[in-house]
């Protein structure tokens, strides 16, 4: 019968006529929709909240204003205002929070800020990265090939998290960045038992995990749906957790202080940020992609201000961005040292 | 059946263009024996052409195992959501000839055909990786993202589905194996 089977396949697929010339420019064309989405939607995410690492500095137009526009175009003098919970702008457009000297510094290029300490990280063209500080007080050139997609910062700003892959045998794991040696460390998963689609990861709110989204697949890959969510020790790479959060965080800061909630998407292609009890699973949508700075307040940066919210989506305060970052959308926040 | 098709120096549109170019067809095969239409089989291998292309710069090597696994879930997930195309479900087994009229493989494998079409699409999956991919239980399972006990399950019914259906595979020798 085996051999039945197969013949019977086989001559059936022989119907199958060849493709037309227009296959490949007609799938181009489809992958081009679907790549700008994606980006879209990165984009949107990290605008709008990312934030907990990304989000920007706060100025707000108290006390007379001008220090902004009048500062030179390398240093901006004037001193972030605090956000709730002591949180700052990290960044905005290409100034960089200072964080020893408390002023913002304009780089030449975008880098992904830490949200503690001053360390950034940027890719090269090499498909390696390179740690300094917005001082640029010390650079370390880590190669990475094996990583694939985004790196995220550490809440603690000490080490970056990335998916990486390799081929033959096929494996999917995520490697930990020790930004102060460059040394990489490599764990890998089991993607029978840990089955991941876009296979990205992020950290839990200490630090002490590394998040990863499990697949569910009734979507098709037209969707990103979560199944679960999936910790495993940052250290050594074993799985310790399995949370019935039905959506990715996108930073270590949309878990509350507490633990109890999460902000997160339940799917990335179409942006449906959520509120989610983290021990039962139960979401509700929720209006902004936040992150929590004290455990009952949230802030959201929103098209050059910060909003101040409450869990219930009620906005409380409404800080402006002013100077040099008026009208800003690429902003990042973080935490107080 | 797969080949390194991309290549460091060519851009992506290039890469792809040869890449689908090479390999175009045999996706095609492979679809059209899932969903046994040729206009599905075209849409399942044009759907997952388009987001291998979206993911292009980021898939490392050899693209056809990725594009194949597209089709294959997308193929099963279609299902899921119960968008299965119309022109490919039957709702009865097909008629059965008789023995009579059996005069060759060939018949045979005409109500086979017929009847792997009528297989729940996990099922049909399952049969097209093992018996015209010529996949090991273990290679199965990582495509369709399950267990390898699954695919001994689902092969273990499709199989006997199929008897069932065709009632004149009883008379051929049955060394089906279930894990390879």
């Amino acid at each position: 019968m085996n051999r039945l089977l197969r013949e019977t396949i086989e001559e059936m697929t022989a119907d199958m006529y060849a493709p037309t010339d227009t296959l490949a420019r007609k799938a181009m064309t489809e992958g081009g929709r679907i790549r700008r989405r994606r980006r879209l939607a990165t984009a949107a995410t990290a605008v709008a909240v990312i934030a907990a690492i990304a989000i920007p500095l706060l100025f707000l137009p108290r006390g007379g204003g001008g220090g902004l526009a009048a500062a030179g175009p390398q240093v901006i003098t004037e001193e972030p205002t605090p956000l709730a919970g002591g949180w700052l702008v990290n960044s905005a457009g290409r100034w960089y929070l200072d964080r020893e000297r408390q002023k913002y510094v304009q780089l030449p290029d975008s880098v992904l800020r830490a949200p503690a300490g001053d360390r950034v990280v940027r890719s090269t063209p090499d498909r390696a990265f390179e740690l300094t500080t917005v001082t640029a007080s010390q650079t370390l050139t880590v190669q990475g090939r094996q990583f694939r997609g985004d790196l995220q910062w550490a809440p603690t700003g000490d080490r970056l998290v990335g998916m990486i892959s390799q081929k033959e045998p096929s494996r999917v794991g995520f490697g930990i960045i020790d930004a102060a040696t460059g040394t990489v460390t490599e764990h890998w998963i089991d993607t029978t038992v840990y089955d991941c689609s876009e296979c990205t990861f992020n950290w839990s709110r200490d630090g002490r995990e590394v998040v990863l989204a499990i697949a569910d697949r009734s979507g098709g890959e037209a969707a990103e749906l979560v199944a679960r969510l999936q910790l495993f020790d940052a250290a050594t790479g074993r799985p310790t957790r399995s949370l019935p959060v039905k959506a990715m965080p996108s930073s270590p800061f949309a878990w509350s202080p507490d633990g109890r909630f999460v902000i997160a998407d339940a799917d990335v292609l179409s942006r449906r940020p959520q509120l989610v009890d983290v021990a039962t699973g139960t979401a509700k949508p929720f209006p902004y992609n936040a992150v929590w700075a004290t455990d009952d307040l949230l802030l959201v940066p929103q098209d050059g201000m910060v909003l101040t919210v409450h869990p219930d989506g009620t906005v409380v305060e409404r800080s402006t961005l002013g100077g040099a970052f008026t009208g800003e959308k690429n902003i990042t926040l973080g935490p107080p040292a | 059946m797969t080949r390194e098709v991309k290549s460091v120096a060519e851009s992506p549109e290039a890469s792809f263009t040869a890449f689908v170019a090479d390999r175009a067809h045999a996706l095609l095969k492979t679809a059209y024996a899932l969903t046994g239409n040729r206009h599905a089989a075209e849409d399942l291998v044009q759907n997952a052409l388009a987001k291998a292309y979206a993911r292009w710069r980021r898939i490392d090597g050899e693209p056809e195992p990725y594009v194949r696994r597209m089709i294959y879930n997308d193929f099963v997930s279609a299902w899921r959501r119960g968008r299965r195309h119309p022109e490919i479900s039957v709702a009865e087994p097909p008629e059965w000839s008789g023995p009579a009229r059996l005069e060759s493989d060939t018949a045979l494998r005409m109500l086979l055909r017929d009847a792997l079409l009528t297989l729940p699409p996990r099922q049909r999956a399952v049969l097209i990786l093992r018996y015209f991919e010529d996949l090991s239980l273990e290679q199965t399972a990582a495509v369709l993202s399950c267990r390898q006990g699954t695919v001994a399950s689902q092969t273990s019914r499709a199989l006997a589905k199929l008897r069932e259906s065709v009632p004149q595979l009883d008379l051929w020798p049955d060394p089906i194996e279930v894990a390879r």
